[in-house]
């Protein structure tokens, strides 16, 4: 027994100097919940989404712990936390000021119980007896394509429905097999303000009041990035910038490296980038997720509302600063996103990203008396996290993904929360040659450092690590 | 124990041994697997939400414990508005496991103080009860309830909506009780200063912007701003736009 438990203690410290290799921990923690509040969806290319998901009184449904895994790369973290932190919802008339999530409330009995009609081919996910969140995976589109060279990929998408005055709200979250994750909410529901000034809205009834007042709707996430890990992070700003005579344009990196508020600017192209300090892919790039705004409008509103004048925000990892307005201030937490700005560093640490996206809502006659969905949001996509795009091997035929679950009103008590897309080759499909990308340890070049790579494994513990080198 | 110079007996060992240690966590993530772990009526961990039955337990310890009843000082007026996991610091995350800790919210309408409970449901104790001022968390239907019931009492406001539910009706007998009430917490520095005079104490008491619609979706064009703490309407709620 004695050589057994010294024999584990071997394997711990080797793969623990494994784990420390520039490629980043080999075995990562899992996410942490039980089975029904875990997803963990394998796509037929090998793409792998992990996390948690919570219901929560006011923000609905938040997700932890959340593990990207693409094909040929190692498994690794990104986000320790994502979810909606305010709904803002401005009127034209200045008749209401709504901070629907803090001030209404996702979540409880404001979460709708959603049926299997609305998670065609889904898994409906419960909270406490209440299906309140819809996980489907489905096909979505060319991963990429050259010629006869091609790869579909798969999506993962959540969505839960609240039930907000007269709208409803369809927050939704997808993630995709080439790793990009998409944050939206679908607006829909009724319309909920009405009046007699034709300078505020849109005539939609007849009669008194026949306006529907027009409003914003101010969409903002919290991101609590954890690229790679929770230290090390580091945003970056890039503006695209023409030359004088506009026939060149420059990158320009702005490291921010204390915390920042800062607006879009679509005449830069503006975007964001977190990245890893440390981690880097196979050609040496630093892993990184960018922030891909979009938008159709920029609001910027009165004093009383200083969180509007930025779009994106980045902070350090703070657990009180929850909210990007009418945060809880208690024990002396800012109340406000820019009270959360206050020039503490964000150079190497834990990184959190407030996002806005803004629209304005101008009514029409189709938005009476049931408003068609408007769905708003932005993109969040991988920038270097693998070194070249991934050998998808049994790319998924449009229309014959499926999950291995189906939505069910009343999942048995033994019902995994997990499903895997399935694959069919398609006969005409290109050999790619394999990434040349692989960590050390990997003999097989599967992304992982497991079972299949044993014997390069023991090789490595018993004659160093150039014995098995890197693929 | 293994050496520098390892004989076969020990490469068995390691072999046997890496062979545990990958295959064992490769196969309890094995997509698709079904896990009577993972079960409705299992334990819950981690990030998992409260279930009911720690709700519950959660709110019997909070409104049980000396600390709370201290701060609420023998209130009568009283509610709770939520009970949820308490979301932990990340240090504390990181160790990889934490105990089930939930978060019960109390509010105290005559002192106009939110109380908040940590309760852990391991040791079944309070572990921090604090009050704080101006912190207003989402109203309950009971609240909403309680705030029509206050509009349709001011000789104004209630005449306000009757005249609304007439106009949506075309002139229906009014039902109150066909109403559904959806309250919006509403503070005063949610408007530009000045934009609803009478209602400078929102914020500090709990109040509620107050939108009204029958059961089967009509909407009424009112909007009154109901103080659930001084039990009073603060504005009628008439907007330059409209209602």
């Amino acid at each position: 027994m004695k050589r057994l438990i010294l024999l584990l203690i071997a394997v711990a410290i080797a793969l623990a100097a494994a784990g420390a290799s520039p490629a980043g921990p080999i075995l990562a923690q899992a996410p942490n919940c039980s089975a029904p509040f875990l997803i963990d969806v394998t796509f037929g290319g090998g793409a792998r989404w992990e996390m948690c998901w919570e219901h929560r009184a006011s923000e609905g449904i938040v997700l932890y712990d959340v593990y990207f895994t693409s094909p040929g790369a190692t498994r690794r973290p990104v986000f320790g936390q994502a979810g909606l932190a305010q709904i803002h919802v401005p009127y034209d008339d200045n008749g209401a000021r709504f901070h629907d999530l803090s001030d209404y409330g996702l979540g409880n009995s404001n979460m709708n119980d959603l049926t299997p009609a609305e998670c065609p081919g889904g898994t409906l996910l419960q909270y406490n007896g209440k299906d309140v969140l819809c996980q489907m995976v489905e096909n979505h589109s060319y991963y990429y394509k050259y010629y006869t060279t091609k790869a579909l990929a798969g999506e993962l998408t959540l969505f839960s429905v609240s039930h907000i005055g007269e709208y409803n709200y369809v927050p939704r979250w997808s993630f995709g097999e080439d790793g990009h994750i998409g944050a939206e909410i679908g607006a829909t529901g009724r319309l909920q303000r009405f009046g007699n000034n034709a300078s505020y809205g849109w005539p939609v009834r007849t009669g008194s009041n026949p306006y529907a007042v027009s409003h914003m709707h101010n969409l903002y996430w919290r991101l609590d990035f954890d690229v790679g890990g929770k230290e090390d992070d580091l945003a970056e700003e890039f503006d695209l910038l023409p030359t004088p005579d506009t026939a060149r344009r420059t990158i320009v990196k702005t490291e921010l490296v204390t915390e920042a508020a800062r607006p879009v600017s679509p005449t830069a192209m503006r975007f964001w980038r977190v990245r890893d300090k440390v981690i880097v892919n196979a050609d040496g790039r630093a892993i990184s997720y960018e922030i891909e705004p979009v938008s159709s409008a920029t609001y910027r509103g009165p004093s009383n509302e200083p969180w509007t004048q930025n779009d994106f925000y980045v902070t350090i990892y703070k657990a009180c600063e929850k909210w990007v307005s009418h945060n809880p201030t208690t024990g002396g937490c800012g109340g406000d996103v820019t009270a959360f700005v206050n020039g503490e560093s964000v150079d190497g640490k834990d990184v959190v990203v407030w996002y806005g996206v803004d629209f304005h809502h101008t009514p029409r006659d189709e938005d009476e008396p049931n408003m068609p969905i408007d769905w708003h949001g932005f993109h969040i996509k991988p920038r270097d996290w693998i070194a070249t795009s991934p050998v998808v091997a049994s790319p998924t035929a449009p229309g014959t993904a499926s999950p291995t679950s189906t939505a069910t009103s009343t999942p048995s008590p033994t019902a995994t929360t997990t499903s895997t897309a399935t694959a069919t080759p398609t006969p005409t499909d290109t050999p790619v040659p394999l990434p040349t990308a692989c960590a050390r340890g990997d003999a097989n070049c599967d992304g992982a450092v497991d079972a299949g790579d044993l014997t390069c494994v023991v090789v490595m513990i018993f004659n160093g690590p150039d014995a098995c080198p890197v693929p | 124990m293994p050496s520098n110079s390892p004989h076969p007996g020990s490469r068995l060992w390691v072999f046997v041994a890496l062979a545990a240690a990958l295959i064992a966590p490769a196969a309890l993530l094995l997509p698709g697997q079904s896990d009577q772990a993972g079960s409705a009526q299992a334990a819950r961990t981690g990030f998992d939400p409260l279930s009911e039955a720690e709700a519950s337990r959660a709110e019997a310890i909070a409104l049980a414990d000396d600390q709370v009843q201290a701060i609420l000082a023998g209130s009568t007026r009283t509610q709770v508005l939520v009970v949820e996991r308490h979301q932990e610091d990340k240090a504390v995350y990181a160790a990889g496991g934490w105990p089930r800790r939930a978060d019960a919210l109390v509010y105290d309408y005559a002192q106009d103080h939110l109380v908040q409970a940590v309760v852990s449901l391991d040791s079944g104790q309070v572990d921090e009860a604090i009050a704080a001022d101006r912190v207003q968390p989402p109203l309950t239907p009971e609240e909403g309830r309680r705030a029509l019931d206050i509009a349709l009492a001011d000789p104004v406001t209630g005449g306000d909506i009757h005249a609304a539910w007439a106009q949506a009706t075309g002139g229906a007998p009014f039902d109150g009780d066909a109403l559904e009430p959806h309250p919006w917490v509403f503070r005063f520095d949610s408007v530009p200063e000045g934009t609803f005079p009478g209602t400078e104490d929102c914020g500090l008491h709990r109040c509620t912007q107050l939108m009204l619609a029958t059961r089967d979706g009509l909407l009424l064009d009112v909007l009154p701003i109901v103080d659930l703490s001084a039990e009073r309407v603060a504005h009628r709620g008439a907007a330059e736009g409209g209602s």
